[in-house]
């Protein structure tokens, strides 16, 4: 994945993180289905999704991805003339026309320090716990890193520069890629590593070329001075420095004669006069630690940094290829773009849903069984009681004599009918008994014969419904305690809709007895 | 190839919603214990992108049965022609007020359907009942009946005598306690009943399994990001050197401790809405209060690991840290380090399994003062936490999609989940724990993310096999 699609997928799951995951999921859903990311390898399917989200946006405008992969190319620009440029300025004032070049202050200079700084890139590099037993360590880890920042902070510098948009989303890639515990963490070191890099060798190579350049068009000269190293120390230290590239140029590694030949100092004040072989003898003797100063150069200056420039563009590689598919946002972005999620949708319009009430209470009380004459009764198919037990349960329950009890509710509708005209033409009784099972759902068909049955008596006779409790009573068990009265609650509230001022509903808990009609 | 459509029919208050909102995940159908709550058809159709998948009806309940099956015999020509007699019904009717909840199903029926035929056997069989299972022989349609229990009585044994007699295939399906796994058997079953429709529904299944896993994934995914999210979490707040730290102190820990009760709701809510159960009311005991200063015991004994548990799992990730330790001495320490490791583990988690975060003060190196609270340094917090989020998980990947209302979870019936993790699951679960706790760094939580989902899913697809 190319580093502009990076950056804009990092800004992308930032913006995403403030969505609502549903929505997020029927977003990417959608886009998912649109670009057939279930068929096209990660790669591909993000940079798809990145395409429809800038469609989205409807913007022509490079994305913030491409414009900050141009910066970055600009800096690495930058970056390279510059280090060029310091390497050569460093080289031209180390090395002194009128004495001798000490090596020893050229060799720590110019290449000590950068092995130092080498050392650093390697302790910041290092994984933090391994530092925890050296004292210091963390602390001294955490300054390298913050170093490190610095390349990035320039960059920010510069996108602080460009237009309000971009400046924006450049913040908000800053405070998402800084974040310790966000996604682009690791890339971002490494692109920041891999810059300081960049500018390291182009450093060592303005170094190496000027040293050769100054060297082709002028004559410096090498030597040593030291108050505490003899030649032969002196020799054993540059033998040790140049063992890593002995085998390779043994002419880089000077003799005991050659060093002992070039050693000087301050206090010197000869005049030698020389005729002109011995004057040329006499300055390439000082010019024998040259192979020993470029190859110590190129090996210790340019080539470990060409190593970790490597390392980290592999490792920058390696993170574009398949790094961000081991970031978690990422495989969630692609299951989103790739499942295939299963959505129930139904006809229901929300407005036509109906909000409902409880209105239990709104049909009235049960009647207060007042006295009054035997009253006909009908029993509902389900209670196949006898007349006998009809009328023992009714008289104990609610003292009142029972004229007749027939039959409704049978598979054959028009057995209802027949009741109810019998009942037509005996004299209007003060009240009827509807009973029926308790546990039984209301419904039209209940509706209509209690709408039957009032034309069938006067207007102010009283209909009582009797829903047979089976729940209470001796012979309930405590499992179904409660279901009784919650059934009564559900006629009431279906009966409302008869509004019949004289309908009333009772609940009847069956004793024990000869039931069988 | 038009979907397969099965049309969920039955007498008023039977349960044919919430058989619906089950077989088709839809927690948003209409329930009431109110008869009458569904007026008109309602087409609930489970689809995949484009393509339709199923078709479920669900209709409004008979409510004069037994007049229009009069009428129907009272019309009878032939018996082949039956269903030509209840269509003439429907179009007699139509326009009247006499039958409109039966003229409103049934054509749902006589277009291609398959019918579900919902009873209620806490209820014994009814005429009104028979008579509509007479109807629906008429209609000569496939047929499938589907025991559902609404009340506590059983009168299972009486209804199939009668059903038996009627349908292809009796069932039994509790839409208010069917699991997923109930689910696909009885849309399994559905096949057996219509032949032409087993296709589409193995096709179904499959999508249906897929989904859940997805599902599942993207739980795991949600419950990693919310522990790494609230073991690394820190608030700090930066006060000049002469300022008093004190009144600093409670806001900073209340605005931590409602962090993570935010993150917990955020994770919560999401889990809820994978699985369709967005409007439940779950309810789980709060997080410990901000006050807390001790481990709670009475909100946290019930969840998360034993204490057992706890110090032996310290021990084991402790005597490992030490093994490395005596294998980089190339063992020359005899095991010494391990057993201190040990020793050190198991003791820190039972000393630090008391205590919450507390707010310190930290020096800044440019002057100042730094008050710090977090990361979450108890060492049962994040059991507790993944055992919350595991509970609500199962509960919500199990619940069928009828059940409404309010859920109370995390009480003391309820049982732990991570209690049951073998231990070489809790040592690496611990393991990354610890290192989220030690502050890790931006790979590292990468790390701990992706590991945290894979020994998640690990342990479902282990619990899944081990139920099976």
């Amino acid at each position: 994945m190319q580093f502009p699609t990076l950056i804009d997928l990092a800004l992308q799951i930032y913006r995403d993180r403030a969505v609502d995951p549903a929505r997020l999921a029927a977003r990417d859903a959608v886009i998912g289905a649109k670009i057939g990311a279930a068929g096209l390898p990660d790669e591909c399917a993000i940079e798809a999704w990145l395409a429809e989200q800038k469609q989205g946006a409807s913007s022509d405008d490079a994305s913030a991805g491409e414009r900050a992969s141009q910066l970055i190319q600009w800096v690495h620009g930058g970056l390279h003339v510059v280090g060029l440029l310091l390497g050569i300025a460093a080289m031209f004032s180390s090395l002194v026309f009128s004495s001798p070049v000490n090596v020893v202050s050229f060799w720590m200079i110019l290449i000590g320090s950068q092995l130092m700084l080498l050392v650093l890139w390697v302790l910041a590099a290092l994984p933090s716990r391994w530092l925890l037993w050296i004292p210091g360590g963390a602390m001294l880890q955490h300054a390298v890193r913050l170093l490190g920042r610095v390349p990035l902070n320039l960059f920010l510098f510069f996108a602080r520069r460009l237009s309000p948009k971009f400046r924006r989303e450049m913040r908000m890639a800053a405070d998402q890629l800084q974040g310790p515990t966000q996604w682009f963490g690791s890339l971002m070191r490494w692109f920041a590593v891999a810059s300081s890099q960049r500018f390291a060798v182009a450093f060592n190579f303005g170094l190496i070329l000027s040293f050769v350049a100054i060297s082709l068009g002028s004559d410096p000269t090498f030597g040593w001075r030291s108050t505490l190293l003899s030649s032969e120390q002196m020799h054993q230290i540059i033998q040790w420095l140049a063992w890593p590239f002995a085998g390779l140029w043994p002419a880089a590694v000077p003799t005991l004669d050659e060093v002992a030949a070039v050693k000087f100092s301050s206090r010197e004040n000869l005049q030698i006069v020389l005729n002109p072989e011995q004057r040329i003898a006499f300055l390439s003797v000082w010019s024998e630690l040259w192979p020993f100063l470029f190859a110590s150069l190129c090996f210790y200056g340019l080539l470990p940094r060409v190593v970790t420039l490597t390392i980290s563009n592999l490792q920058l590689r390696r993170y574009r290829q398949c790094g961000w598919k081991s970031q978690l946002a990422v495989q969630s972005l692609l299951r989103r773009l790739r499942r295939e999620r299963v959505i129930c949708s139904g006809d229901v319009d929300e407005s036509q849903r109906t909000a409902r009430t409880t209105s239990e209470l709104e049909i009235g009380e049960a009647g207060g069984w007042a006295e009054c004459g035997p009253v006909p009764v009908f029993q509902w198919a389900g209670i196949d009681w006898s007349e006998q037990h009809v009328r023992a349960q009714l008289g104990e329950a609610f003292r009142v004599d029972v004229t007749c009890c027939r039959k409704v509710g049978q598979a054959d509708p028009s057995r209802d009918r027949e009741a109810l005209s019998a009942l037509a033409n005996e004299p209007s009784p003060q009240r009827v008994i509807l009973l029926v099972e308790g546990w039984e759902s209301p419904d039209a068909d209940y509706l209509d014969f209690v709408l039957q049955l009032r034309a069938a008596v006067t207007p102010t006779t009283e209909i009582v419904l009797v829903l047979v409790d089976r729940s209470a009573g001796p012979d309930a068990d405590a499992l179904h305690q409660g279901e009784g009265p919650r059934a009564e609650s559900i006629w009431r509230a279906f009966f409302h809709r008869a509004s019949d001022p004289y309908l009333s509903i009772n609940r009847l808990a069956e004793k024990t007895g000869d039931r069988a009609s | 190839m038009t979907e397969p459509r099965f049309v969920v029919v039955g007498h008023v208050n039977r349960g044919k919603s919430s058989v619906v909102s089950t077989l088709a995940a839809d927690a948003s159908i209409d329930i009431d214990a109110m008869p009458g709550t569904t007026q008109r058809c309602h087409r609930y159709r489970m689809s995949v992108g484009e393509q339709v998948l199923l078709e479920f009806v669900d209709t409004p309940g008979f409510e004069r049965p037994r007049q229009m099956l009069a009428w129907m015999r009272d019309h009878e020509t032939h018996t082949a022609e039956r269903a030509q007699v209840v269509w003439a019904f429907v179009d007699l009717h139509r326009a009247g007020d006499a039958f409109p909840q039966e003229c409103e199903l049934i054509p749902s029926i006589l277009e291609g359907g398959t019918i579900l035929y919902v009873v209620d056997v806490s209820r014994p069989p009814s005429i009104k009942e028979e008579a509509e299972m007479e109807i629906l022989r008429w209609t000569g349609r496939p047929r499938m009946a589907i025991l559902n229990r609404i009340g506590t009585r059983d009168h299972s044994g009486a209804w199939r005598v009668v059903l038996d007699q009627y349908f292809n295939l009796v069932r039994t399906f509790d839409a208010q306690r069917a699991d997923f796994d109930e689910r696909i058997k009885l849309l399994r079953a559905l096949g057996e009943v219509n032949e032409s429709a087993r296709g589409p529904l193995d096709r179904a299944i499959g999508v249906l399994k897929t989904d859940r896993r997805d599902n599942l994934s993207e739980s795991f995914t949600v419950i990693a990001h919310l522990v790494v999210e609230v073991l690394s979490l820190t608030k700090q707040k930066r006060l000049p050197v002469e300022a008093e730290p004190r009144p600093y102190r409670e806001p900073l820990a209340t605005k931590y401790f409602d962090r993570i009760r935010a993150l917990e709701s955020q994770a919560q809510d999401r889990l809820k809405e994978l699985f369709g159960h967005g409007r439940l009311q779950i309810e789980q005991d709060q997080l410990a209060q901000v006050d807390d200063d001790l481990f709670n015991l009475s909100l946290w004994n019930h969840l998360g690991l034993t204490s057992t548990q706890l110090i032996a799992t310290g021990t084991a990730t402790g005597a490992a840290a030490g093994g490395v330790l005596d294998l980089a001495v190339g063992g020359t320490a005899l095991g010494a380090a391990a057993l201190v490791g040990a020793a050190v583990g198991g003791g820190a988690s039972w000393y630090a399994s008391r205590s919450l975060p507390k707010v310190k003060i930290r020096g800044i190196p440019l002057g100042g003062q730094l008050l710090q609270i977090g990361p979450m340094s108890n060492r049962e917090f994040p059991w507790v936490l993944l055992d919350r989020c595991l509970l609500l998980l199962d509960f919500v990947s199990r619940q069928p999609h009828a059940l409404r209302g309010h859920v109370q979870l995390g009480g003391s019936e309820a049982r732990r989940l991570v209690s049951g993790f073998a231990p070489s699951l809790r040592n690496r679960f611990e393991r990354v724990f610890r290192c989220l706790r030690k502050g890790a760094s931006i790979e590292e939580v990468e790390w701990a993310k992706i590991e945290l989902v894979e020994l998640l899913q690990a342990w479902w697809e282990d619990r899944e096999i081990d139920s099976a």
